[in-house]
């Protein structure tokens, strides 16, 4: 599918699970060395000079950039980077490939794509005709985010503000994780997209923030990072929680009392009315954003989410029980799967 | 023979223009088929024969002039009655899917049947009958594509007998066939008319087995009558010349359907 | 084999087919369970399963295949084209541009609203495509209406592509999965607004049955024989369009049911559309809900797409029935 392609190397939100599958983490671990370090797509990046004039195309690493300092050394931006620093900058894609030419008028000293299809896809190729060797990276899991946020330090010479930026990430997942302390870890379903239903698999940056904030994916036992999975499976795994990523929801403190605002959207979806956690309101919505992107804000996601189905620090949300401990659990052996 | 004069399918006086054509296709031309008789349509290309078959099926309504069935205007016929009386047997047709010979010449049964009816044993008679006729019997589970051009066009002849017409009109059902395939369905056509009363009306090329096996001719030439009357009358050496503007020779000779006049091309 | 034989076997097949697809999932159920659960009895979590999942979803590829089936059949008959499927007069890309629209004007959460836009589209596209071929004169020419069909559908297609650019990424993502089709995403009540519609459609392409052989022979011809070919060809184009696009608006674009069931159909047991009708409908009802199971449990707990093994399974299916009937 066309359309498919055009998105995948926009943004490490939504739009790239459509691109999931499509490669596989990691073809060519980048690393540093001495003269320079080399991306996913196995280009090599001189360390000198130091880039001052950087395009992202990947929202997570927009976010990195920005949280390390550099906001003023970038000189474009998509659609879905809403940092106030970067209002100004003109947008040069949405859901849409970006224009080649428009990207090389700019004439950027370090273009950051997600590396379609494994190499970029033709407009990756184009890039490089043009003379960008533009830098891919394939940012799925928090161990990715790392790398590729100590390579942009290296290659825009502030090696310690991106150490003190992965420092942080930790710290903060850290804390989510002591913020639930004595409770059992609750089963979740992420619902990347509710028709058809679609999932996250194991290994991605967001079991990380799962496991940080006290929950387990449902799903952990399946292959992909986005897998398509079946309704019957969600029915009969039940989850204690069914996890909403909204977008443009912004992480509200939900008040004590209050109804998830997808809580009733879930429960009118056929089938999903059907699974358990939906029917007893334990609906969390997240905000998209947030926790679709391998970024500084992984932190913040886990924090949330731990508060959200654990109830810590504040009361649990739509009057749910406490945790799942006070449920009856099934035995924890994986769910059935096949015939 | 006031039944079979009311079986008869004339045309009168009609002309009929294109749209868009500066010239009528067929300009004040009378022709009839009576039944019993072979009446044969004749004509350089281009001089209107299949538009006056057309004519004379229904299937294009005269810019002034009448055809029609019986003493009745066409275009007064419901088309499921009219159907069940004339049958026509077009040029050429496409059949885009697999079907058998036997579900091609059912279709001729439409009329009789409506959209709803079951075939009964009428039907069914009819049918085999019809196939039995042409000669298409021993093909009926064969598929109509895998047939050879005369196979094909005796299954379509088939297929209007099926409708059980007292009027037949065939538009050059002979063209592109072999010679033996030729003569079996002018043999049939001729039989049809002198052995079942049917009023058969054939556009033809062959002047010489129109000459052999019809009864009455239409010269045509430029969408206008040029002659018209028994094979006596028309197929004469100066009528035939001048309409073709081709000399030719006219000598006549004898068949075992008697003595008809030949045209040979100088 | 008579009409009435093959059709009682091809029930079977479809209540067969309906069985296999209730007892095999990716939550498996033994067979004394399922007895238990459709009599009444059973575990509330398998009650769910069955019951809730499996069975709405059964219905809905029943209808859904067998609509698709019987409309493609149709449309072939009417444009005697063997290319042609039930998309091809451009009723998909109308109802694709309902759907997207809703999607990217963020109306989708209300209740129906992208089946409600879905069938909205479908119907304008019907008579923006009828309305164009007759413009060109008093007669329906189905070559013009094949050709504004054709050009209507590649019109849609761009009228997507543009929403699309304009749609944020979880309406893009929920368009493109809404395009591809699913048989997952209606329940019960979706699945019996769409029976319902369908009932009187069928009802008059079944009385259309035997004009449509006469037309197999040409319309000139088709006329000489006594058939209303004007009122056949608008009466089957609207019923089967209206077929497509209430199908369409409940289980999205699902590709291949139309063209090649009428197709098999045809090679097996001939083109007399008073069996090919009736048996496209059961025979893609039939196909679709085999198709689905094997979709959904081949890599379980995950799914595939209903189309990829439509494609996968019916393809080379197809090549063997034609290289058979060619022989």
């Amino acid at each position: 599918m066309r359309v498919r392609r055009f998105c995948a190397g926009l943004t490490c939100g939504l739009p790239a699970i459509l691109a999931a599958g499509c490669f596989s983490s990691d073809p060519d671990p980048g690393h540093a060395s001495a003269d320079g370090v080399v991306d996913d797509v196995g280009h090599v990046h001189a360390l000198h000079p130091p880039r001052t004039r950087i395009i992202s195309l990947i929202p997570a690493a927009t976010e990195t950039l920005v949280e390390m300092g550099a906001a003023d050394r970038l000189i474009a931006r998509t659609r879905y980077d809403e940092q106030a620093e970067l209002e100004a900058l003109p947008i040069l894609s949405g859901v849409l490939e970006p224009s080649v030419e428009a990207v090389a008028h700019l004439e950027p000293d370090l273009l950051i794509m997600w590396p379609t299809g494994g190499d970029g896809g033709p407009i990756g190729q184009r890039f490089v005709q043009v003379g960008l060797q533009w830098y891919g990276a394939a940012i799925n899991t928090l161990a990715d985010f790392e790398r590729h946020a100590a390579n942009f330090g290296e290659l825009l010479g502030i090696a310690h503000a991106a150490d003190s930026v992965i420092a942080a990430v930790r710290r903060d997942l850290a804390s989510a994780g002591q913020s639930w302390p004595g409770l059992v870890a609750a089963e979740i379903v992420y619902v990347v997209q509710a028709e058809p239903p679609m999932t996250v698999g194991p290994g991605t940056f967001l079991d990380s923030i799962f496991l940080a904030a006290g929950a387990v994916n449902s799903f952990r036992d399946v292959e992909g990072n986005w897998p398509s999975i079946s309704m019957e499976q969600i029915i009969w795994r039940d989850p204690d929680f069914v996890v909403v990523p909204v977008e443009g929801y912004g992480t509200p403190r939900m008040a004590p009392g209050a109804r998830d605002p997808s809580a009733d959207r879930m429960a009118d979806l056929f089938g999903w009315g059907k699974v358990p956690a939906v029917a007893a309101g334990r609906v969390v919505s997240v905000d998209a954003s947030l926790f679709g992107r391998p970024g500084p804000r992984m932190g913040e996601a886990a924090r949330y989410l731990a508060q959200r189905i654990h109830g810590v620090g504040e009361r649990a949300p739509g009057g749910a029980r406490p945790g799942p401990g006070a449920r009856e659990r099934r035995p924890s052996s994986p769910p059935a799967s096949g015939r | 023979m006031s039944s079979a004069a009311a079986a008869r399918l004339e045309g009168i006086d009609l002309v009929y223009r294109y749209p868009r054509a500066s010239v009528d296709a067929v300009g004040g031309v009378s022709v009839r088929a009576a039944p019993g008789e072979l009446s044969t349509i004749l004509g350089p290309n281009g001089s209107g024969k299949s538009t006056l078959c057309r004519l004379l099926a229904g299937g294009l309504r005269p810019a002034s002039g009448t055809a029609r069935f019986a003493g009745r205007p066409l275009e007064r016929w419901p088309r499921r009655d009219i159907a069940r009386e004339v049958a026509v047997v077009t040029q050429r047709e496409h059949v885009p899917f697999p079907i058998t010979v036997r579900s091609l010449v059912a279709i001729g049964r439409y009329p009789h049947l409506g959209p709803l009816r079951r075939e009964g044993a009428a039907d069914r008679e009819a049918i085999a009958a019809a196939m039995e006729r042409c000669g298409v019997a021993e093909l009926a589970e064969r598929g109509y594509q895998t047939l050879s051009g005369g196979e094909r066009q005796r299954a379509r002849i088939a297929r209007g007998l099926a409708q059980q017409p007292r009027a037949l009109v065939l538009d050059e059902p002979t063209a592109a066939l072999d010679m033996r395939y030729e003569m079996t369905i002018f043999r049939l056509l001729r039989g049809l008319a002198h052995r079942d009363g049917v009023a058969v009306l054939l556009v033809t090329h062959n002047l010489n087995l129109a000459a052999r096996f019809g009864d009455r001719h239409l010269l045509l030439e430029g969408g206008r009558m040029a002659a018209e009357g028994d094979t006596a009358s028309v197929m004469t050496a100066d009528n035939v010349s001048r309409v073709y503007d081709w000399p030719v020779g006219v000598a006549t000779r004898p068949f075992e359907e008697g003595e008809a006049p030949q045209v040979v091309p100088e | 084999m008579s009409t009435i034989r093959i059709l009682c076997l091809l029930l079977l097949l479809m209540a067969g087919a309906a069985l296999v697809g209730l007892s095999v999932g990716s939550v498996p159920v033994a067979p004394g369970e399922l007895l238990d659960v459709l009599l009444g009895g059973g575990e509330d979590r398998t009650r769910l399963v069955i019951l809730e999942i499996r069975l709405p979803r059964i219905a809905l590829g029943l209808l859904a295949g067998g609509a698709l089936g019987t409309a493609g059949a149709v449309f072939q008959a009417l444009l005697r084209n063997p290319l042609a499927d039930p998309y091809i007069l451009g009723v998909s890309g109308g109802a694709a541009v309902g759907s997207v629209t809703v999607t990217v004007l963020g109306l989708g959460a209300l209740w129906g609203g992208v089946t409600a836009g879905a069938l909205v589209g479908a119907v304008v596209a019907i008579v923006l495509v009828l309305r164009v071929a007759l413009a060109a004169g008093p007669r329906l020419d189905t070559r013009i209406l094949l050709l504004a069909g054709v050009i209507a559908g590649a019109f849609f297609n761009a009228v997507i592509l543009l929403l699309l650019t304009a749609a944020d990424a979880e309406s893009f993502q929920s368009a493109i999965f809404w395009m591809m089709g699913s048989l997952g995403r209606a329940g019960p009540v979706e699945a019996g607004a769409l029976a319902l519609f369908l009932v009187p459609c069928l009802a008059v392409i079944a009385a259309l049955a035997r004009p449509f052989n006469v037309l197999m022979v040409g319309e000139e011809n088709a006329t000489y024989l006594g058939v209303p070919v004007e009122r056949v060809k608008q009466a089957g184009y609207l019923t089967a369009s209206l077929t497509v696009a209430a199908t369409v608006a409940v289980v999205g674009i699902i590709g291949f049911v139309g063209l090649i069931i009428p197709h098999g159909i045809r090679m097996i047991w001939g083109g007399d559309h008073r069996l090919l009708l009736p048996a496209s409908f059961l025979g893609g009802g039939t196909f679709l809900v085999l198709t689905d199971t094997v979709a959904r449990t081949v890599v379980a707990p995950q799914e595939l797409p209903t189309g990829v093994i439509t494609a996968l399974i019916g393809v080379p299916l197809f090549a063997v029935l034609l290289v058979r009937s060619a022989r």
